[in-house]
């Protein structure tokens, strides 16, 4: 095989075990699913949501997206 | 103000105390111009201890501010809130025993805007915490 073909080679082989592993690395677990934004239209909703949460600290935010 | 707070928030209370037991409520809504649903900043606060809601209404900022009269003694160190319609660009720290019927109690500190209040959330982070980063 000639050299330049053989160093392509090996350059897809290294990429492609790279990728069948990416999957399965400790950096997989770290991972975190991207927030949602939901609407809420009463109080009792948050209230709802505060009450659920009994027994752990909470922690209100009120802010403007800028 | 308000990003800067909430980024504050992520990277000085949530990203430092990652085994508190804590949820966060973030309630999003208009005030300034130029605000809306689009430019929520979606990559600000990220810790899957936050629920984030969408206030189109302003239903959450309407319904706290009357209210703050009664929770005055609560008031941060270094906040500051006059009578205005809306309450926004603020926290409210609840602590583990508080409760929601009429109106939340448990109410350990609130502030106004959440970077002048910042220090005294910091400290109580630390006392309710401390044990746990």
């Amino acid at each position: 095989m000639p050299r330049n073909l053989r160093s392509i080679a090996y350059a897809v082989a290294i990429l492609v075990i790279g990728a069948s592993q990416s999957g399965r690395g400790p950096l997989s677990g770290s991972l975190v699913a991207a927030p949602s934004l939901i609407d809420l239209r009463s109080p009792d909703e948050l209230k709802t949501l505060f009450n659920r949460d009994s027994g752990k600290v909470r922690l209100v935010l009120l802010a403007s997206p800028t | 103000m308000c990003v800067a707070g909430t980024r504050w928030v992520q990277t000085e209370l949530l990203k430092k105390y990652p085994n508190a037991n804590l949820r966060v409520y973030a309630v999003w809504f208009n005030m300034m111009p130029g605000d809306s649903r689009s430019k929520w900043p979606a990559a600000l606060l990220t810790d899957s201890r936050v629920t984030h809601r969408w206030d189109e209404g302003k239903v959450i900022g309407r319904w706290f501010a009357p209210r703050t009269a009664g929770i005055k003694p609560h008031l941060a160190p270094g906040s500051a809130w006059g009578d205005g319609e809306i309450l926004w660009d603020a926290y409210l720290l609840y602590g583990t025993d508080a409760g929601w019927d009429e109106t939340p109690t448990g109410l350990i500190h609130w502030g106004r805007t959440i970077v002048a209040g910042r220090e005294p959330l910091k400290e109580d982070f630390e006392k309710l915490f401390g044990s746990k980063k």
